[in-house]
């Protein structure tokens, strides 16, 4: 009896009216305020092409599970609300990541969240990618906070980002400019599998760190060895380092650390390149 | 450059720099990064040298302002006060060709300084409706409102292009190519005692209609034996070939296919998709070369070696002949992108979303598309082909 009115208490704390917790209800939830139209269409690999035709081939490049959409309305309001399943954490924030408006407003729901001042709101949370896009009328802040605080409520778990994240430091990172690409990164078809960020730089323009991961059956070696065959491989006392040069981003260098590669470009020449690579140790393996 | 799959500025400013001036892109392309790609490259193009176009994929009843709308939020992810062109994109029908709603919306925005010149595309049709490339541009060119098309044209894949080709030089319109590199398919081996695993993949939807494992695996091999034949005059004639020239990339075989198409003075411009400085590096330095004697007979061979064994982009000649509905260049068209393009993922997911209405479906059918191909593409085998590279069951 206790826990019963516990779970009621709880309930009606929720920003959702029934809350599932359990994200893989097939149907989206009932939203506080807001009324669902017709049920939760469902879609997968086979069908994802027929809700988002044109659009989808993003979504596929990060390893698209499924697709939940919804369409709710309150007065003269209407909204759909898009769930996105990525197969893996990675890969639900490379399509944030990429989707994120650069003016987006952080709404500190989820792993991280974004208001857009047209009038639409991203968020990830673990494998999850929410889209709530205005079909009638435009969202507030107020609102989309709302509206994704139920979601992301509703999916569940806790709000960590990808560990693969904390490879890159923290310090001096330029706000929204994380991101994570699966092919041609940098512009060179010799880099896929890319976590990147850009860095402030006393009295410069900022330079770009990146962390090449090896793809599910390849080494780290493998990985140095395709690199190697096409660029130059070089010493710096002990460190060896693959270089290249890269248009309009200039000297590009690469070592070999915890299983993964760590690299740098957008330094200057291959000596302070190397600076900036010595003292970077990433903080978490693979 | 095709700016299909592209969102990097700086792949826009390298081929910029390396002397391309045409950027075809659209609404669609990378959900709208290809366009913001080109509009952060902006700043660092003349405008006034470059041609810039981008394409709405119209509905039947679309209004004249949706379209207006549509193109306006792409002017502002390109960065740019107008486009060169705004194409009607892939166009399946030759009455679309008449949308109210599109051509009224290219008046108004050619009198506001925004478009200068309107544009039509069209791959042929999706599945058994539609209508092929060729009718659809031939009755564009016919209504006399188009000053762009974009065409698929190889030099396998002639005729229908040469026909739009015709009728662009005859009414002065720019004719941009696009596809312009075959395909080309293998046929796995067959060991019924270790099946590859889109065999036993076969061999499993054969059994869940009803067979035994033994009579699936013998209809397989019965099956692929006949499409194996059916192939078997291509694969000497492909062996004989590849010996001959000593070729040994199908990066030869696209240089060569560029360089062919730009050859012909119908042609404005051809789209290669350029997505990383290495393929950009490639394509550019084909620029103002033309091909030689050895490689045009080259090109020929190749035509005589693949022609059977290339399904033409935007043909419609065995549309409707498949008993289960199979949309058999749209199939090919996927494998198109998987073998030639390198876009496997994106193939197919597409080819799975035909749901169905797939090559599979060849497996015990008696084939009654069999002869139907006027180029002589061996419709079953190639289907089934492609079944393999593109099924993920």
């Amino acid at each position: 009896m206790r826990s019963t009115s516990l779970l009621a208490l709880g309930l009606l704390a929720a920003t959702i009216a029934a809350p599932a917790a359990d994200a893989h209800a097939a149907e989206l939830p009932e939203l506080r305020g807001w009324r669902r139209v017709g049920r939760t269409a469902i879609h997968d690999k086979k069908t994802v092409w027929q809700a988002i035709d044109g659009a989808a081939e993003l979504f596929v490049a990060y390893g698209f599970r499924s697709l939940r959409q919804q369409e709710y309305r309150s007065g003269r309001l209407a909204l759909t609300v898009q769930v996105y399943e990525q197969s893996t954490p990675l890969g639900a924030f490379g399509v944030f990541a990429r989707e994120r408006p650069p003016d987006g407003e952080s709404l500190g729901l989820g792993a991280a969240s974004a208001f857009a001042a047209g009038g639409h709101c991203l968020a990830y949370k673990a494998r999850y990618y929410l889209k709530l896009l205005a079909l009638r009328g435009s969202l507030t802040r107020d609102s989309c906070r709302q509206l994704l605080a139920g979601l992301t409520r509703w999916l569940g778990g806790d709000d960590a980002p990808p560990r693969e994240l904390a490879l890159l430091p923290a310090a001096g990172q330029v706000a929204g400019s994380l991101g994570y690409t699966r092919r041609s990164c940098l512009g060179t078809r010799r880099l896929s599998n890319c976590l990147h960020a850009d860095y402030r730089r006393e009295g410069g323009k900022p330079y770009t760190r990146l962390v090449v991961l090896p793809g599910p059956e390849q080494s780290v070696g493998a990985l140095w060895g395709e690199l190697a065959a096409h660029w130059k491989v070089r010493r710096q006392g002990k460190l060896e380092l693959i270089v290249t040069r890269l248009p309009y981003r200039g000297t590009v260098a690469l070592v070999r650390r915890h299983g993964v590669l760590v690299g740098a470009v957008g330094v200057g020449d291959v000596a302070a390149t190397v600076a900036v690579l010595r003292r970077w140790r990433p903080r978490v393996k693979r | 450059m095709g700016c299909g799959r592209m969102s990097d500025p700086n792949l826009v400013r390298h081929a910029y720099d390396r002397g391309v001036n045409f950027f075809d892109t659209s609404e669609t392309y990378v959900n709208g990064d290809s366009e913001r790609a080109i509009g952060q490259a902006m700043p660092h193009l003349q405008r006034e040298r470059v041609f810039v176009v981008t394409k709405l994929r119209v509905e039947r009843e679309e209004s004249e302002q949706s379209i207006v709308d549509r193109f306006r939020r792409s002017l502002g992810r390109l960065r740019t006060a107008y486009v060169d062109g705004l194409y009607m994109h892939g166009v399946t029908e030759a009455a679309m060709v008449k949308h109210a709603g599109f051509h009224a919306a290219i008046r108004r925005l050619k009198a506001e300084g925004k478009v200068r010149h309107a544009g039509i595309s069209s791959h042929g049709p999706r599945g058994a409706a539609g209508d092929a490339m060729d009718r659809v541009l031939l009755a564009a060119a016919e209504d006399g409102r188009f000053d762009l098309m974009l065409l698929v044209y190889s030099f396998i894949n002639r005729e229908p292009g040469q026909r739009v080709l015709a009728a662009c030089k005859r009414r002065g319109i720019g004719a941009t190519l696009m596809k312009v590199t075959p395909a080309r398919l293998e046929l796995k081996p067959f060991d019924p005692d270790d099946p590859s695993e889109e065999h036993a993949r076969m061999i499993g939807l054969l059994i869940k209609r009803g067979l035994t494992r033994e009579q699936a695996v013998a209809q397989l091999k019965v099956r692929l034996e006949q499409h194996r034949a059916d192939l078997q005059q291509n694969r000497a004639t492909i062996d004989a070939f590849v010996a001959r020239y000593g070729i040994r990339t199908e990066e030869q075989l696209a240089e060569n296919s560029v360089r062919w198409a730009l050859g012909n003075p119908a042609v404005s411009t051809v789209l290669v998709s350029m997505n990383d400085f290495e393929t950009i590096d490639a394509f550019t330095a084909l620029a103002g070369t033309r091909l030689t004697g050895a490689d045009s007979r080259r090109l020929r061979d190749w035509n005589v070696t693949f022609g059977r064994g290339y399904c033409r982009h935007g043909c419609a000649a065995c549309a409707g002949l498949c008993p289960h509905g199979v949309p058999v260049s749209t199939v090919m068209r996927y494998a198109y992108y998987f073998a030639r393009q390198g876009r496997q993922r994106h193939a197919m997911e597409r080819y799975a979303a035909l749901d169905g209405l797939d090559g599979a479906r060849c497996l015990d059918c008696d084939a009654p598309c069999r002869g139907a191909c006027p180029y002589g593409f061996a419709i079953q085998a190639q289907l089934m082909t492609a079944h393999q590279l593109l099924s993920l069951a």
